[in-house]
């Protein structure tokens, strides 16, 4: 395991990654044929969820999270191999909807297996040089993600039409608040990675995740009402990406326009450092069983890359319960450490 | 084993999987669809590779825009490209199917990006066809300026119109002897073409009109810093519009006032498929609407020297 030490801030930031993993992909499309009332509400039951679940992972952190998961001997293989699936699952969904993305919006004629590929190879590059460099990447481009950011809502702010939020007084329809929980939650459970021992300031450590916990459900629960304040939440509905969509009417003074093409790489940003922690991960999971190096990075790729080649056939449905799964093999080690 | 990695990377990196020619794409600049019968008539302005012809017009009969946009990219052997399309002109005799399926395509279409310019013209020829883009949209910013009739509008805005309103308000424009912009058209669920004191109503009404002038009694009012505020109080809509006029006579204010006042409540009364209907349904109200009209004209004497002659 790397000696380095991680500094309460760099957890924050990977956390924020972490939460944000399909809210561009998966979250987004949660919130169509709705109102706002219900996407104020689904929120922020997911965020009172939420809540409770993180205090669980901050409980959860020790200094040999995969080493010694259960002490029944039965237990700790069926925990490993949970917790296998659930990150090799976020992996593979995390790559398809990616691939999906450039395929619809940027590169149409292009094969998706490329694309997929091209990816596969940039995060594993990342993955091999371990956790610590994973963080320190996600730390630089916290900032380019920052930044690119506050272009987009800037240059959007002229489009915003607060008369698309009304009405309030409306019924509550698609309250879909568990599956964002899942969505944003569950990928969350793979920091327990870092051991307690490397964190500098482990008190902090728990006050800063709370803090970029809240802050990421206030950027989302803006970010939803932004983009149907520009959209309408009929046009929000019907359009595929409607985070793209909201960067393609960008124009100001018919002289900045066609910018999606450069501000969709916050998209990239998200996706690319939840894809390197996952498979990171999954090979932490393997190493802990078995002597090996970083060689078994070819095996987990081939897995993952030919799971998305097959995936047309299984619905989000599958990906919940994937996600279910993982959350619950996580929980399973508390009562471990507890004991 | 990272050497490896990086190797296979460079090759996905190079662009050869994903390699285009650029004789291989026809660079669409605008589309003309109208309607004949069943059929429809697209017509296609592609941009030319060949330095002589700068713009090549394409004109396809068939039964669905889908055909007749694969029907020329067989014919030309191009793959057609809309990224970079920049006007849409439809024609005066579309009816609600037709916008469907129009609005069907380029919501489909992966490279088009509904960021472009609509108008409808009465009839599409090579006139309206052979005028610069730009020339059209400068048109129809100026008409917005000087007789506050019309705004530019992109078909993501006509779009957004019909699925909250049903009806949307486009650019007509006349193409006789010459182009001339001739206030807005109802599209959708009504089809009407609006005279010049309903489009300034309407464009009051959506606080489109910054600075604009005015005719009345062949006296011209300029007005500035021109924006309407709306407010709905139950079924009391309730219509703000304040502007700022410089002028030497004060009573020229009353003049102006009675004059909006007057092609506001007409607009209002005599269109029932208003904007405003539309937004009242979405909160369960649609009867007996009232309507209160409020023009605000903030008179500032003019200071600068008189002229003698």
């Amino acid at each position: 395991m790397n000696k380095e030490k991680y500094t309460s801030l760099e957890i924050g930031i990977l956390i924020f990654f972490l939460l944000n993993s399909f809210t561009s992909t998966i979250t987004i499309q949660l919130f169509k044929n709705t109102n706002t009332i219900s996407v104020i509400l689904t929120i922020l039951l997911a965020f009172v969820l939420g809540l409770i679940f993180m205090k669980i992972i901050v409980k959860l952190f020790s200094d040999d999270y995969l080493k010694n998961l259960s002490n029944i001997k039965i237990l700790n293989n069926i925990i490993k191999i949970l917790l296998l699936i659930g990150s090799l699952g976020i992996s593979i969904y995390v790559l398809l909807n990616l691939s999906l993305i450039i395929k619809n919006v940027l590169l149409t004629n292009m094969s998706i297996q490329v694309i997929q590929l091209t990816f596969l190879i940039l995060s594993t590059l990342l993955a091999i040089k371990g956790i610590k460099s994973i963080t320190i990447a996600a730390n630089i481009m916290f900032i380019v993600y920052f930044i690119f950011l506050i272009i987009n809502f800037s240059f959007n702010l002229l489009n915003v039409n607060p008369i698309n939020l009304l009405p309030i007084n409306t019924s509550i329809e698609n309250v879909n608040f568990f599956q964002v929980f899942l969505l944003t939650v569950a990928p969350v459970f793979m920091i327990l990675i870092i051991p307690k021992k490397e964190i500098i300031d482990f008190n902090d450590c728990k006050k800063k995740s709370y803090i970029f916990f809240v802050l990421f459900y206030i950027y989302m629960i803006i970010k939803i009402l932004f983009i149907i304040s520009i959209l309408g939440d009929k046009y929000y509905s019907i359009v595929a990406y409607p985070e793209i969509e909201v960067l393609k009417i960008i124009n100001i003074f018919n002289f900045f326009e066609r910018l999606e093409e450069i501000l969709i790489i916050n998209i990239f940003i998200e996706n690319l450092i939840v894809l390197s922690l996952a498979l990171n991960y999954s090979k932490e999971i393997i190493k802990a069983n078995f002597n090996i190096d970083n060689k078994i990075y070819i095996l987990i790729d081939i897995i993952v890359f030919f799971s998305v080649i097959k995936l047309d056939i299984i619905t989000n449905f599958y990906f919940y319960i994937i996600l279910t799964i993982f959350i619950i093999a996580n929980i399973l080690t508390y009562k471990k450490n507890k004991s | 084993m990272k050497k490896i990695y990086l190797i296979i990377l460079i090759i996905f990196l190079t662009g050869c999987t994903n390699y285009n020619d650029i004789s291989n794409i026809a660079v669409v600049s605008s589309i003309g669809i109208s309607v004949n019968g069943n059929n429809y008539n697209v017509y296609v302005k592609v941009l030319s590779s060949n330095q002589e012809n700068e713009e090549n017009i394409y004109i396809k009969t068939c039964t669905t825009i889908d055909e007749c946009f694969n029907n020329l990219s067989t014919e030309l052997m191009k793959r057609l490209y809309l990224t970079h399309m920049d006007l849409l002109i439809l024609s005066n005799n579309l009816v609600k199917d037709n916008y469907n399926q129009i609005f069907n395509f380029f919501l489909n279409e992966k490279s088009s990006r509904g960021s472009f310019t609509t108008i409808i013209v009465e009839h599409i020829d090579n006139k309206i066809l052979e005028t610069n883009t730009t020339d059209i949209k400068n048109m129809l910013s100026l008409s917005l300026s000087t007789n506050g009739i019309t705004t530019d509008i992109t078909l993501t805005d006509i779009i957004k119109d019909i699925l909250n309103y049903k009806i949307s308000y486009v650019p007509f424009i006349k193409t006789q002897n010459t182009i001339n912009v001739k206030g807005y058209k109802t599209i959708y669920d009504e089809n009407k073409i609006l005279t010049n004191e309903e489009s300034l109503a309407i464009n009051i009404i959506k606080n489109n009109i910054k600075t604009f002038q005015i005719t009345i009694d062949k006296n011209v009012y300029k007005l500035e810093q021109c924006y309407t505020i709306n407010k709905v109080h139950n079924d009391n809509i309730e219509i703000n519009f304040y502007c700022k006029y410089y002028g030497n006579n004060k009573s020229d204010k009353n003049n102006i006032e009675n004059y909006l006042t007057k092609i506001i409540t007409s607009f209002t009364q005599n269109n029932k498929n208003n904007y405003f209907e539309y937004l009242l349904y979405k909160y369960g109200r649609n009867n007996n609407i009232k309507y209160n009209v409020n023009i605000n004209i903030d008179y500032k004497p003019n200071i600068g020297g008189e002229i003698f002659e």
